[in-house]
Formats: C-alpha cells, sequence, structure tokens
C-alpha cells in the first residue's frame, strides 16, 4: 500500500511536469441573443412650438410587449440554446424585439430574426417622403415625389394635393387596401410667382375628419429654388452622327441649355463652337454634361479623359450609340453584361417608368440582364422588357447609355417625344453635377430663430469661409470627406429671406450663394423612427414576424443556429486540484510508514 | 229623347267639357313650372300630367264619380242614368222615364262650379308664377354666376350684366362677314367672345355714361367717336385671332336718355366713379384654301407609244364657295443637262354640285398633248376660292411619261437599263406568273419548278434594280431595311419609305416562293409588292426623278477628291430666346392665386378694387395669347369673378376655374421636369459599381 500511495504521489508530480493535451469533441449549447430594441418616438412639431406624439405608442407600453415576447422566447429557447441579452462575437443567431435596430454591431455573418412591434397606432396617414428637386431652371415644371403610408385606413380615400402659392397644382387620390400601405405619387407642376417656391403637400382634411391619429404629419413643406446657370453640355463627335445630332438640335432649341460641340468630319477637319474645348484640357470641367456620338472612332485616350470627367469632375456622360459598341474602348466605361443588337420591323415604343415622354424606335441595343446599381429610364415593352437606356454610377458621376439607335428617326411621333426625352434626361444629369461649390442648408426651410446646418462641398481643394446675411459669418468645419465643410447658423428671428454667401479661395477664387426663407408655419416631414426593423432580417438572412408568429421564428433559429460539434483541447494536470490527491497520497505513505514504526 | 234626357245629356256633357278643361289648364300649369328650367322639360311635364289627369278626372266614368260624391244623395242616379243612355241597363219605359225625371230634377240642382272647383289651379299656377318670378330675377339675386354650369364658351354667349356694371357699359358688336362668304351680318351684346371669319368687319357699339370710350385691338388703341343716336362706335377688321379692349373713363359725364341712349348729363357726381373695362377676346377663323384633289387618273402613267385618251377628273371643294378649277401642267424634254420646261393649262368642264363642291373633267390624247418619247408630263388640278387675292391651292401632282424602256412596266415600276436584258417589270411578272400558274396542272412538276425558277430570278433582278435605284445594295433583307434607311436620312419618319421597304420585302417572299415552286403564294406575294410600290410612288412622291435611271451616279468618282485645302469649320448655334411665355403664365397664375387669397369681406367692402384686378388680370390672360382657348376662358371666369365680387363662392368658383384654365395653358408652356437621378449618395453609387466591376472581372 505504501509503494501503492509512493507511486501515485511520484506519477502525479510526472504528469504535473509533463503537463499532456488531452483534444476533446462533442455537441454544444449555441448562444442565442434575445435582445429587446425599442425608440423613443420622434417628435413631431407643431407650428406653434408644440409637439405631439399622438400617433405613436409610448415607448413603455412597447416595451412591455418586446419584453413578454421576450419571456416566452426564453422558455420556449432556453432548453436548446443559451440565451443571452444582447449580441456578442459568439452568439450563434440573434433575435431583435422591437422597433428599432439594436445598439450593438451586428456583424454581417450573423443569422438575424427579428420581432416587429409596431410603434404607431391607427388609424393615420403620414407623409413618409416629399422629394422635389433643390433647383430648376426657368420655365421648367417641378417633379414632386411624395410617398404617403397609410395605417388602419383600409377602405379610405386620400387626396394629395400639391400646392405653390396657396394654389393647387395637383392633385392625385388613392384608396387604402392593406392595414399597412405605402403609396407613391408623383406630379409634375407649375412654378407659381417668382422663386424660391415652397411647394406645400397635403394628404387632405378629410382624413383627418375620419378620426386619424394625428393631423400633424399631413402636410409637408419642399423647398426649390431657381437655377440661375444654364445647363452647360458639350458634344463630342469623333465622326458625325446622326443619333447625336440630332440630341443637339433637340437641345440648342432650348435656352435652358448652353451647347458647345464638335463634330470630326475627316482627320483633322471639324465642325466645332467657339467655346469648344478638347476631352483631355481641364477646362472640359466647366461643363455639367458630356454627350458623345460616333463611339467606334473614341479612342483609349478620349475613354481614360471621359472616366477621368465622372470620377474627378463627378460630371455625367452620355453615350449616343448609333451601333454595337462591343468592340470598342468605349466599352471599357461599361460595367454591364454584353450589349445586343436588335433591329425591328416596325418602330416600337419604349416603356418608361420615370414620367419622361416615351421614344419610339426600331434599332435597338438592348442589355441582356439588369445589372445592380443601374438605373433603368427605359425598355422594351412587353414580356421581355430588356433595359434600352439606362443610367448608372461612375465614380462620383454618372454615365447614361441610350440603346435607342434610331430614335432620332421617329423624333417627330409623339408631340416631340424624341427632343422632350432628351431635355428632360439631360438637364437632370446636368442638375445632379455637383457645382464648384455646392451649398446646401438643412433643413431647407427654417422657422424663425431656428437653427440650421450649413454643409459646403467642394471639388477642389480651397480654404472656405461662409456668410448669412453678409454680416454674420458661420464657422465652417471639415468633415472626413474631403472638401466637406459643415456649419451651423440661427435663422433670423422674422420671416423673410436670408442669403447665405460661401466663398472658396484655391486656384481661383469662387462664391456661391443660397436664398434662404424663414417662415413661421413650415410643415416638415415626420421622420421615420429608424429604418424597418424587417431590414435587418432581410439583410441577415432572418425573417420578420409579428408577435403572434413566434412559432415561425422558433423554427426559423432552430434551423439557423443548430448546436455545433467542438473540439476542445485541455491541459488536466494544470488545475491546482491535484495539489490535493498529491498531498493525500504523500501524507498517507508518510502516516503508514510511522505506524510500522519507519522513518 | 224626352226633355228630361236632353236635360240629363246636357248637364253630363257640361261637366265632362268643365273637367277636360280644368285637366288642360292643370297641365299646361305643371308644363309652366317645368318650363322655367328648361322648355323641352315644360312640354314633357304637360304632356305627362295630362295624361295622367285625363284618365283620372277627366274620362267619362270619373266625372260621373265625381258628380255622386258631390250629391250622395242621388244614390247612383247619374251612373244608372249613364247606363241606360248608352243601353248597358234595359229597362221597362215607365222606370227609365222615372229615372230620368228624377235625374233631371237632380241635374238641375247641380252647381258645375262646387263639383269641378278651379280653385285646385291656384296653387299650381302660384308654383308657377314663383319659378318663373325665380328665374327672371336670378341675375338680380345671384349675380354673374347664376349660370357657371358650363365653362365652355359658346358663339355669342352674352355676359351676365353684373360682371362689368351693365349700367356702365353695353357693348354691342356687329360682325359683318365678308361679302364672299354669302353669311349674313349678325350682332351680339356684351358678348363673353366674338367669332368672326378672317377678314370680318367689326362694328363696335359702346353705350356707356362716361364722357370718353377706347378700343384697344391687339395693341392699338383709338378713341371712339360718338354717333347721332350718342352711341359710341367704332370699326375694326377681324385679321387675326386677338382682342378688344373696351374701356371708358370719365370726360364729361353723360346720362341715360331712353331711347337716344347716354347723353352729357352734366352731373360732377356721375363722373366721381372708375371708368369701366371689357376685354372681349376675338377668335379668327381664317378661311380655309379649297382642297383639290385629282380624281382620274389619280396616278402615274408610262407609256411607251401610241395615242391613247387620257380623261382627267377632278375635284374641289372650299369652305365658302369655289371661283376656278383648272388643270395645270409642265411638260418637261430632253435629257441630260437639256431639258426644257413648258407650262400650261388645261380647261375643265365644271359640274359643280353648288358653290362649295365642284367637279371638274377633260379628256386629251397624247397627240393632243404633244407629248414624245422622253417627254414627262407633270399636271396638277388647281382650285382657288371666291376671296379677294390669290386663294388658290393645288392637288398632289402626277406625270405621264413616255418612255419606251418604261413600256413594259405599265403601272407598275422598274426602269432597267438594258432594254433587252432587263424589259421586265413587276407587272409583267405578276402576268408571267399567272399564265404559268394557269399551266401548272399541265405542266410537268420539272418543267414547272424550272419555270418558277426562271421567274424567281427575274424577281430578283427587279428588286435587285428598285434597291439599287434607292441607293442600296441587295444583301440580305436586314441589310436593305438598314440601307434603306440612308435615302431619307434626315427626314421625318416617312410612309412612302416605309411602302418602299414593305414592297422588296414582298419581291424577297415572292422569290422565294417561285424558288419552292409555289406560284399561287407568289403572286399573292408579287401583288402586294405592287401595291405597296404604288402606295409609296402616288404618296410620298419623293423619288419622283430624284434619280432617274438616264443620269446614272459614277460611283468610281466617290472619294478620289483632294482634300488638301480641306478645313475645320465654325459652328455658330441659334440663338434661342428664352421661354417668355411661360414666365407670363406664372405671373398669371401668381395673380389669380393672389385673387383667391383676399381676405374673405374685401371685395364686398371694396367692389371696386376687387373688380380692377380681376379685371387687369382677365386682360393679362388674353394679352398672353389672344388665341389660347383655355387662356381667353380664364380670362371669361375672371371677367365672372370680377363681377361676382358680393357673392364668395361664386366668386371663389370662377377663380378655381380660371386658375384651373391657366393652369393647364401653363404646363404646357413649360419644359418637362427634369429626369431625376436615383437618390443615393453619388460617391457610394460609384464605388458599388466600381466594386462590382471589378468582382466581374475576377
Amino acid at each position: 500500500m505504501t509503494r501503492l500511495l509512493r507511486v501515485a504521489a511520484i506519477a502525479i508530480a510526472v504528469a504535473g511536469v509533463v503537463d499532456p493535451a488531452i483534444t476533446m469533441s462533442g455537441a454544444t449549447r449555441p448562444r442565442l441573443a434575445v435582445v429587446v430594441s425599442v425608440a423613443e418616438p420622434p417628435d413631431l412639431p407643431l407650428p406653434g412650438g408644440a409637439r405631439s406624439p399622438a400617433a405613436f405608442a409610448p415607448s413603455a407600453l412597447r416595451r412591455g410587449r418586446a419584453g413578454r415576447v421576450r419571456d416566452r422566447l426564453v422558455r420556449s429557447l432556453g432548453a436548446a440554446y443559451e440565451i443571452v441579452p444582447q449580441i456578442a462575437s459568439d452568439t450563434a443567431a440573434a433575435i431583435v424585439i422591437g422597433d428599432t435596430y439594436p445598439d450593438e454591431p451586428v456583424r454581417d455573418s450573423l443569422p438575424v430574426a427579428t420581432v416587429t412591434i409596431a410603434s404607431e397606432t391607427g388609424p393615420n396617414v403620414r407623409i413618409v417622403r416629399v422629394e422635389t428637386p433643390r433647383e430648376v431652371p426657368a420655365a421648367t415644371a417641378i417633379h414632386v415625389d411624395v410617398e404617403v403610408e397609410g395605417l388602419a385606413v383600409v377602405g379610405r380615400t386620400t387626396d394629395v394635393t400639391v400646392r405653390i402659392a396657396g394654389l393647387e397644382v395637383g392633385r392625385a387620390s388613392h384608396r387604402w387596401r392593406a392595414g399597412r400601405e405605402r403609396w407613391r405619387a408623383g406630379f409634375d407642376v407649375v412654378p407659381i410667382g417668382g422663386p424660391p417656391w415652397i411647394v406645400r403637400v397635403e394628404t387632405g382634411s378629410r382624413t383627418v375628419a375620419e378620426g386619424e391619429a394625428t393631423a400633424l404629419d399631413a402636410a409637408a413643406d419642399a423647398f426649390v429654388d431657381l437655377r440661375p446657370n444654364a445647363f452647360r453640355v458639350k458634344v463630342y463627335e469623333p465622326r458625325p452622327s446622326w443619333a447625336t445630332t440630332f440630341v443637339r438640335r433637340a437641345l440648342e432649341a432650348d435656352a435652358r441649355f448652353q451647347i458647345e460641340s464638335v463634330s470630326f468630319s475627316s482627320r483633322g477637319i471639324a465642325a466645332r463652337t467657339r467655346d469648344d474645348v478638347p476631352l483631355n484640357d481641364p477646362r472640359i470641367d466647366a461643363f455639367d454634361v458630356l454627350i458623345v456620338g460616333g463611339l467606334d472612332r473614341l479612342s483609349v485616350a478620349d475613354v481614360r479623359s471621359l472616366d477621368r470627367y465622372m470620377r474627378e469632375r463627378r460630371g455625367a456622360v452620355v453615350l449616343v450609340p448609333d451601333l454595337g459598341i462591343d468592340r470598342w474602348p468605349v466599352r471599357e466605361l461599361l460595367p454591364v453584361a454584353p450589349l445586343t443588337e436588335r433591329l425591328l420591323e416596325r418602330p416600337v415604343k419604349l416603356e418608361t417608368t420615370r414620367g419622361v415622354a416615351s421614344l419610339e424606335v426600331s434599332e435597338l441595343l438592348l442589355l441582356a440582364s439588369p445589372t445592380p446599381g443601374l438605373d433603368v429610364v427605359s425598355s422594351v415593352a412587353g414580356s421581355d422588357p430588356s433595359p434600352v437606356i439606362v443610367s448608372m454610377a461612375h465614380g462620383g458621376g454618372r454615365l447614361f447609355l441610350s440603346g435607342a439607335m434610331d430614335a432620332w428617326r421617329f423624333r417627330a411621333a409623339g408631340g416631340g417625344a424624341f427632343d422632350r426625352f432628351w431635355r428632360a434626361a439631360i438637364a437632370g444629369l446636368a442638375m445632379a453635377a455637383p457645382p464648384p461649390i455646392d451649398v446646401s442648408v438643412e433643413p431647407p426651410l427654417l422657422r424663425p430663430g431656428e437653427r440650421g446646418e450649413l454643409i459646403v462641398r467642394l471639388l477642389e481643394d480651397a480654404a472656405v469661409s461662409a456668410s448669412i446675411d453678409g454680416d454674420q459669418a458661420i464657422r465652417l468645419h471639415p468633415e472626413l470627406e474631403a472638401g466637406v465643410f459643415r456649419g451651423t447658423f440661427r435663422a433670423r428671428r422674422t420671416p423673410g429671406r436670408s442669403t447665405i454667401e460661401v466663398r472658396a479661395a484655391g486656384a481661383e477664387r469662387r462664391t456661391a450663394s443660397r436664398t434662404l426663407l424663414v417662415q413661421p408655419d413650415v410643415r416638415r416631414v415626420t421622420p421615420d423612427a429608424a429604418p424597418a426593423l424587417s431590414m435587418l432580417a432581410s439583410s441577415h438572412r432572418g425573417i420578420d414576424v409579428a408577435p403572434d408568429r413566434i412559432a415561425d421564428l422558433e423554427r426559423f433559429v432552430h434551423g439557423a443556429a443548430a448546436s455545433p460539434r467542438s473540439t476542445v483541447v485541455r491541459h488536466p494536470m494544470r488545475s491546482a486540484w491535484w495539489m490535493i490527491p498529491f498531498a493525500v497520497c504523500l501524507s498517507a505513505e508518510w502516516w503508514m510508514r510511522r505506524r510500522r514504526g519507519l522513518r | 229623347m224626352s226633355p228630361e234626357e236632353r236635360i240629363v245629356a246636357d248637364v253630363m256633357a257640361r261637366a265632362v267639357r268643365r273637367s277636360r278643361l280644368l285637366v288642360v289648364a292643370e297641365a299646361l300649369a305643371w308644363g309652366a313650372v317645368a318650363a322655367a328650367i328648361t322648355t323641352a322639360a315644360g312640354a314633357l311635364i304637360a304632356g305627362a300630367v295630362a295624361v295622367w289627369r285625363w284618365r283620372a278626372v277627366a274620362s267619362r266614368a270619373a266625372v260621373l264619380r265625381a258628380l255622386e260624391r258631390a250629391h250622395p244623395e242621388a244614390r247612383n242616379l247619374f251612373v244608372t242614368v249613364d247606363e241606360l243612355s248608352d243601353d248597358r241597363l234595359i229597362v221597362k219605359p215607365v222606370i227609365r222615364h222615372r229615372v230620368f225625371a228624377d235625374a233631371a230634377a237632380t241635374a238641375r240642382r247641380l252647381d258645375l262650379r262646387t263639383v269641378f272647383p278651379i280653385a285646385r289651379l291656384v296653387p299650381v299656377a302660384f308654383l308657377a308664377c314663383v319659378a318663373w318670378l325665380l328665374v327672371q330675377s336670378v341675375e338680380v339675386w345671384r349675380g354673374a354666376l347664376s349660370r357657371v354650369g358650363s365653362v365652355a364658351l359658346t358663339r355669342s354667349q352674352a355676359l351676365d350684366s353684373s360682371t362689368s356694371s351693365p349700367a356702365r357699359m353695353r357693348v354691342s358688336v356687329a360682325v359683318q362677314p365678308p361679302a364672299y362668304t354669302g353669311l349674313e351680318t349678325r350682332t351680339v351684346v356684351d358678348p363673353q367672345q366674338v367669332e368672326a371669319v378672317e377678314g370680318s368687319a367689326l362694328i363696335v357699339t359702346v353705350e356707356s355714361p362716361d364722357g370718353r370710350v377706347t378700343m384697344e385691338h391687339d395693341g392699338i388703341a383709338h378713341a371712339l367717336a360718338r354717333d347721332p343716336g350718342g352711341a359710341f362706335a367704332g370699326r375694326v377688321q377681324a385679321t387675326k385671332t386677338g382682342y378688344l379692349l373696351v374701356t371708358s373713363d370719365n370726360a364729361p359725364g353723360l346720362q341715360a336718355d331712353g331711347a337716344r341712349g347716354f347723353q352729357p348729363s352734366g352731373n360732377p357726381a356721375a363722373n366721381r366713379d372708375a371708368g369701366a373695362r371689357r376685354m372681349i377676346p376675338l377668335v379668327v377663323s381664317p378661311d380655309a384654301l379649297p382642297a383639290v384633289r385629282v380624281i382620274a387618273p389619280g396616278r402615274d402613267l408610262v407609256y411607251a407609244g401610241g395615242n391613247p385618251r387620257i380623261a382627267f377628273e377632278a375635284r374641289a371643294t372650299d369652305d365658302f364657295g369655289l371661283r376656278s378649277l383648272t388643270l395645270r401642267y409642265t411638260k418637261v424634254s430632253g435629257s441630260g443637262e437639256q431639258f426644257k420646261f413648258a407650262e400650261g393649262e388645261i380647261p375643265l368642264t365644271v359640274a359643280s354640285a353648288g358653290a362649295r363642291e365642284w367637279t371638274g373633267h377633260a379628256s386629251r390624247s397624247l397627240a393632243d398633248l404633244r407629248l414624245k418619247d422622253g417627254d414627262i408630263f407633270v399636271y396638277r388640278a388647281v382650285a382657288a376660292d371666291a376671296r379677294p387675292g390669290d386663294g388658290s391651292a393645288s392637288s398632289d401632282a402626277f406625270f405621264i411619261e413616255i418612255s419606251k424602256l418604261g413600256g413594259a412596266a405599265g403601272d407598275a415600276f422598274t426602269l432597267p437599263e438594258e432594254e433587252t436584258r432587263y424589259a421586265l417589270s413587276q407587272q409583267m411578272l405578276i402576268i408571267r406568273t399567272e399564265r404559268l400558274h394557269q399551266r401548272r396542272a399541265s405542266t410537268t412538276q420539272g418543267d414547272l419548278a424550272e419555270a418558277a425558277l426562271n421567274l424567281a430570278v427575274e424577281q430578283r433582278m427587279i428588286r435587285a434594280e428598285l434597291v439599287f435605284m434607292l441607293g442600296g445594295e441587295v444583301e440580305s433583307e436586314e441589310v436593305e431595311a438598314a440601307q434603306s434607311t440612308e435615302l431619307q436620312e434626315g427626314r421625318l419618319q416617312n410612309r412612302g419609305q416605309r411602302d418602299l421597304r414593305a414592297a422588296t420585302i414582298a419581291m424577297s417572299q415572292a422569290e422565294k416562293q417561285l424558288t419552292a415552286a409555289n406560284t399561287g403564294e407568289a403572286l399573292t406575294a408579287e401583288r402586294a409588292a405592287v401595291a405597296a410600290l404604288q402606295r409609296a410612288f402616288s404618296r410620298d412622291r419623293y423619288i419622283l426623278r430624284a434619280l432617274a435611271t438616264r443620269s446614272r451616279l459614277d460611283l468610281a468618282r466617290r472619294l478620289t477628291g483632294s482634300l488638301s485645302e480641306a478645313t475645320g469649320s465654325r459652328r455658330y448655334p441659334p440663338l434661342v430666346p428664352a421661354n417668355r411665355r411661360a414666365a407670363l403664365l406664372q405671373d398669371l397664375l401668381s395673380g389669380i392665386a393672389g385673387l383667391l387669397h383676399v381676405a374673405p369681406d374685401e371685395p364686398a367692402r371694396r367692389p371696386g378694387a376687387f373688380r380692377q384686378r380681376a379685371l387687369v388680370i382677365a386682360e393679362e390672360a388674353v394679352r398672353i395669347e389672344p388665341a389660347a382657348p383655355l387662356l381667353r376662358q380664364a380670362a371669361a371666369e375672371l371677367q365672372r369673378a370680377a363681377g361676382a365680387a358680393d357673392d364668395p363662392a361664386g366668386r371663389s368658383r370662377a377663380l378655381t376655374a380660371a386658375a384651373t384654365s391657366a393652369s393647364y395653358e401653363a404646363r404646357r408652356a413649360h419644359a418637362d421636369a427634369a429626369l431625376a437621378s436615383p437618390a443615393i449618395v453619388p460617391a457610394l453609387s460609384g464605388a458599388f459599381a466600381d466594386a462590382l466591376a471589378s468582382g466581374r472581372r475576377r
């Protein structure tokens, strides 16, 4: 026995010195994060300065509902998962309950399911979005995009009206068919009176009378100013092209466009306007849009210049092919699948979803399939809606490709649809091209004494300063994004208009100004508290359910976060507990020897 | 008939007559009530009431019932008498005598005025009076907007009197159309707008208490002279759509003097008011030129020779009346650069179906026209209307060609360059295909196939000839279609071009069918080709001798010129004025918005100021473009609003209607909204596109 104890003690000591590693494998209980995330309701500003969240359920109420959902999930999933209250790096899946994104970051690979607790109470019709151009040139209609959300108003009809200077200039009606539904309407309205114009969108008083939770979100104002400068457009033809020629003529017949052009009829022989500049000349940046035809003659250097123009100037390039372009250098600009030529016996009218005039065409250059990031302006009608006219981002600028190769032949059809289309398209591209100094104010319409934010974007590095009404300086701070500066200011205390002036001292001194309207009765769009929680689920391979569909959620979690088998390497001798058997063995062996009288 | 029976019969007859008269009167009264709305409704209601009441009240049975009700003590005596009278009841003579005696005794006591009282007519008549009173006085109690039901302006529709203070100004316009139109003079009083045929004389008469009246016509103002009757009168010529602006101001005052109109009053108090204004849009309809066309031959002809006789027929119509119809021609002789042109006229024998529609006939042989080989005779019908000056119009031109080369072509076209080799035409091909088709049953399969193949070759030659003439080459249908566009480069979509393309395609199909020896289907395609060719050549005619086979292009000279002296050129874009009309319409809308948002009580407090503003804006609307119907409508509504200063509802209705009209016009004047780019941060979108592109390259 004594020997046995002695061997055991020695074995423990030796094992402790050797420190052997043991590899173990088996199923583990995954961690499941169940997070409650409830937002505070947004403030709804009233003209008088009061605020009322009448249309939103109290956050405590929503938090209580979310808590009950969480308790139920913990009960049903607790046995199979280790439930934790926040998302960590080792969580196998997550469930977010509430109406807003959780505070902690969510890694891309994490499956996330969401339980949306509705924040609004109905019935209510609210204006979600009003979009207008910031500026429009003279004698141009203003396009107003309105998005309205109806909550618990099934069967009712809402009239959306657009007013300028108090005069109704647009109206559309919609009958609600779902408990929660969004509806978009577009209006082309005429500006009334002198600039700047305030476009007021209203959902009508009828809905308010039908017992809506609030009428505060039933009106919104948008600010539209006059664009003082003409659109500067250059037309570049390395060889004469009918397709480009008629686009140029359509623009030249419109006083809003200032056109420079060059058309090469032979090597070194061209018909050009007075202020034309080569593509590789830095002065090309003075143009808002470049229209390029005769693409088969476009050289690699030309393509490089166009690429630079879009990336650095952030301008727009319009490609107007009159034959296939897959073999030519210009193809490098197009990150799209091969283009297919199609010749039709009779001209067809292209379908457009953007409210622009429809072109007729019989020779088409089609994009085989829609590419992500592609904005389809016109497509072929019918069961095979292949894109024909598209626009896409290219660096900071835009690239516009018209596959309607012989649309110019039908330019008299549709009441001059050809001219109207190109004027609208080029105007839109030119308006999207940033000026050397871009001045914007957030919010665009201010109440007396309200604080506003000035955002200045420069195309080139320069020292910049700003002032309001000529005497009150605005301190500008550089942002992380190059060439962007921000500053805050306080609007005048009486209704009226102010002028913000921005000066930039770079290679050349430039100034820009912006008119600011200060009005007491400004109505703004009620901001969404946060992106819909369902977006979190859809971007993380999850599902979004209502509180009454928890069973679906449980099935999803069981599929998405199964118990993983893991391998663990352990060092058992590193445990301090080995000291006890070691000491016991030595003590017992010593005690037994002493009993036998041994030393 | 006994005396008693006669008494009873008389009383019954009187009762029936009175009852029916009352029914007729009642029906007329109800009709009068409804006629206050429209005459048709009045007639309808009167008829309906008459039918209904006739059956209920005025029938003999109903009259008897009424008599019995009025005299219950008669105990059906009148009913019995009636039955005895028409022998429905047969009784002994004694009893009959007794019954009639009793009935006669009762009838003597009858008071028909009591039984059929006239009193029931009174409320209906009263109602009719009230309805007509309301209608007649509507202008007083409802102002100018009592009949705003229709916003459309109608001919000679008078303005409501309140729109511009009739007490101050009354404008009569006598429209005298040109004499040649045969239309009568008509006079409109206080019109919303005046419509006149171009060249009409407008005699404007203004009755106004003011001392001075001016009239502005299309920007030129002149004072109107006073006529012997005391009114102001002026005359203008209606040459184009515009406006008449009549204004009066306070020079020495005038006062109404019965039939003599307004006379100087000498009362200073009458001069204190501001002058009146009246804007009257003037719509001038131009006298359209005659519509004339050649009915026969109505197509081009090619003759190889001979002396055929050609019958010409032309038809012309005009809106007011025709003055002449002739056939004019140009004869082209010669070749190369040695052409002679001779013009002439062929008189037509005119058969008229009235002053507005004429048909002319003539017949000439080639010898009459002195045409020889190589000549081209181009002719057209010319008609003139009755207006002074040149009111002539001509028809489409056709030609007659004398050509041995084209002799075989007949109605269709091909002009081969080698007579022996290419003396074929589409028409000849059809004839030959028809013959082959008829021989089909009696021909062996091999011979049929060979003959059809020969025809297919000929078809291809004709097609090649046509396409060559169009400036293209024959390779495939797609290439044909593509190259045929070159002919029309720079022009608008051309129906003739479409037909030519259809002809070449039909020829291709015919060739395929002939190759497969399907003569029947080949005939169909060949005829379709002929039809398309005829359409193309007769409709748009752009190919007419544009590239005659006699003057072929020398392709060898292409691209052989020297470029040593070629230089670039400077292009000057056209100067385009700014869209001033859009700005004016914006200003007009702004003015209407200002009127819509005046304080509710302001127009009533200061009717003069409101009216003046509304009238000024109405003038602005018409001045922007008098020819625009929507702007004229807006002006009319603004004038209504001006007259409805004390009627907020009517004023608002008129202003809203004016705003709607002006908005529509303004929307048309404005350019389309710019095509918005997606509202995503451009830099992020670009980075996203770059990432996608680089991923695709990998």
